[in-house]
């Protein structure tokens, strides 16, 4: 499997806060990763660095090439969305259309066409006469037309209330996802997610704190809501994380056998943001 | 080339003031060129009115306008006039001169609409590379396979070479404007209109137009080119920032080294071609329109603007202005966008 993106010390200094830390990972085609990290992480220095937007240190491929070199070549297949906020508000939705039509190669427009038939957006609006949730539905159509082998997605859902974000991710993997395109994508809103992502990369000050495949993890990670008289018993075995449940303390363990857990309460399967919690925590002390 | 075709009319898509503005001004043309007075010396005359009507004070006054104008055949014309003989004060000039007013009139509206969209290309420049970074629509343009130079360059033609296009077209409609609205006048007056379709007229509002397409694009790109600069570069107000500096560095010069250098330097380049026209003031004398000789002061209209524009000045603005286009360029692509 071909790797879209190789990252190999991928480093960013702005003044002397260093945003990434020399940062080295992968994405292989095909797959759906989440980049996760807290606030002022690195996870938009990251992005911007894969889209060509800003110069980096260390090195950097995006479909074999130098993003912040060949940023226009690298677009014919890299799509993006940054946020709702980002089409030109003075454009008429037929405009984009025309203008997409004659200057990107990869765009479909009987496709778009064909999502868009589905929205309520009129072809003569103007973007700024429409509202946050249509002009997502226009940036996510314009997105899906264009025959695209990476989609980079930045808070895309940023400002949407609940169902539009569901109806987001929804339509993005119910028509887009086919499972030889790649999509890199960043949330806060990591539950919604999880469900549909291969790969996690948690990010922390500028570091990689975790870089796996999903399956991987409910390998590696055990979630123990541990029976009252075994406390001290799992204590032993050196959770990752431990926080007082509704009745039970729960536990995280990393690469300890289930079976070996089995014995000291009920063991499952962790959530992404639990994992994010214990992981950022431990990395920071 | 499609695409950069495509990315101009993107520019007309966004900045509708570029065809808007001179269509406002054309309908104002319009309403001008019917309704419009002509003053002769300080006695100003409906044009449609018949002289016989007029008051008898206001007919004296008129009267030693015309004898300036006309000399000894003042008072042939003037009574000419009495009898309702030719209906307006414009068929009382001799043709040459009336030939040389409408040449006149008609370079004038190249003039006119030169210094609208002159001040349309203005804001455009300024605007062309900050507005989309303010409102963050950069980041949709760069998710798009275009390169920053296609953009820059597309900017930059539409106001260098676009913009003047478009002012030279809306100069040939302002002619059309008012030389129909001019004739209709003339007509309802019971004048001969085919004075505003004289060819000699016409041939010279097209060539004033036509000269003022040619000094755009080679001698004000440059400025295009700086405005551009600015507006790639201007972390906010992008005016202030293509202003004050030079503004600056006259204070500075002035008040620290005492000379005027940077003053000169910006007049030439802004207003030179101007001067060249006027005359610069002191052995140059101004150009004087021969109504007797249109052809002749045409010809050194063009010789003394070709004499002037054909310069070393010329060649190294447009030097100067590509490499600030050239710096416009990488600032728009290797500026960290805030996302």
């Amino acid at each position: 499997m071909t790797n879209l993106i190789e990252a190999r010390g991928l480093a960013k200094r702005f003044g002397s806060t260093r945003a990434l830390e020399g940062v080295s990972f992968s994405v292989p085609e095909g797959r759906i990763v989440g980049l996760i990290g807290p606030n002022g992480a690195g996870k938009t220095t990251a992005l911007k660095a894969i889209l060509g937007l800003t110069r980096f240190e260390g090195e950097l491929s995006v479909l074999g090439q130098d993003p912040y070199r060949h940023r226009h070549r690298v677009m014919q297949d890299v799509c993006f969305i940054a946020d709702v906020a980002v089409l030109p508000r003075w454009m008429r939705v037929r405009q984009l259309l025309d203008f997409m039509a004659a200057t990107h190669p990869r765009f479909r427009r009987e496709v778009c066409e064909q999502f868009l038939s589905r929205t309520d957006i009129k072809r003569d609006s103007r973007v700024k006469e429409l509202s946050k949730g249509m002009i997502t539905q226009l940036h996510l159509s314009l997105v899906m037309a264009v025959d695209a082998k990476l989609l980079v997605l930045d808070e895309p859902t940023l400002g949407l209330d609940l169902l539009m974000r569901k109806q987001f991710y929804d339509t993005l993997l119910s028509e887009y996802f086919d499972g030889q395109r790649t999509i890199v994508v960043t949330t806060h809103q990591v539950e919604e997610i999880e469900h549909i992502l291969t790969d996690l990369l948690f990010i922390d000050r500028g570091r990689i704190v975790l870089d796996a495949a999903m399956e991987d993890l409910q390998e590696r990670y055990v979630q123990l809501a541990v029976r009252p008289d075994k406390v001290e018993a799992a204590r032993a075995l050196k959770p990752i994380a431990e926080r007082a449940g509704l009745g039970r303390t729960q536990m995280l363990f990393r690469d300890v056998p289930r079976e070996t857990l089995a014995g000291l309460g009920d063991t499952g399967v962790p959530s992404v943001a639990d994992l994010f919690v214990a992981i950022i925590q431990g990395a920071r002390s | 080339m499609n695409r950069f075709v495509w990315l101009i009319r993107r520019e007309l898509w966004e900045h509708r003031a570029i065809w808007i503005a001179p269509a406002v001004v054309l309908a104002l043309l319009a309403v001008v060129a019917v309704t419009g007075n002509i003053n002769l010396g300080d006695v100003n005359v409906d044009s449609s009115q018949k002289i016989s009507e007029l008051p008898a004070e206001k007919r004296e006054k008129l009267r030693i306008e015309i004898e300036k104008e006309f000399g000894d055949q003042a008072d042939a014309a003037m009574e000419r006039l009495e009898q309702g003989e030719g209906g307006t004060m414009l068929s009382l000039l001799p043709a040459e001169k009336r030939t040389a007013l409408v040449a006149v009139v008609y370079s004038m509206l190249g003039v006119l609409m030169s210094i609208v969209l002159g001040s349309i290309a203005f804001f455009y420049a300024l605007d062309a590379l900050y507005a989309d970074r303010r409102d963050r629509s950069v980041l949709f343009w760069k998710s798009l396979p275009l390169s920053d130079a296609e953009t820059v360059l597309a900017k930059f033609a539409t106001a260098a070479i676009v913009i003047p296009l478009v002012a030279f077209c809306a100069t040939l409609l302002a002619q059309l404007v008012v030389a129909t609205g001019g004739s209709i006048k003339l007509a309802l007056a019971g004048d001969p209109a085919g004075m505003m379709w004289n060819p000699q007229a016409l041939l010279a509002g097209v060539s004033t137009a036509a000269l003022i397409v040619v000094i755009s694009v080679l001698w004000y790109s440059p400025l295009v080119a700086y405005l551009l600069l600015a507006s790639a570069w201007a972390p906010k107000s992008p005016f202030l920032w293509a202003v004050l500096p030079p503004v600056a560095g006259m204070l500075v010069e002035r008040i620290v080294i005492g000379t005027r250098h940077i003053d000169s330097l910006l007049a030439w380049r802004v207003f030179g071609p101007f001067k060249a026209l006027g005359g610069d003031g002191s052995d140059a004398p101004g150009l004087v329109v021969d109504s007797a000789n249109l052809p002749g002061t045409a010809t050194a209209m063009v010789e003394r603007l070709v004499e002037f524009i054909a310069s070393p000045g010329m060649f190294i603005g447009l030097l100067v202005g590509a490499a600030m286009v050239g710096a416009a360029i990488s600032l728009r692509r290797y500026r960290d966008e805030n996302t």
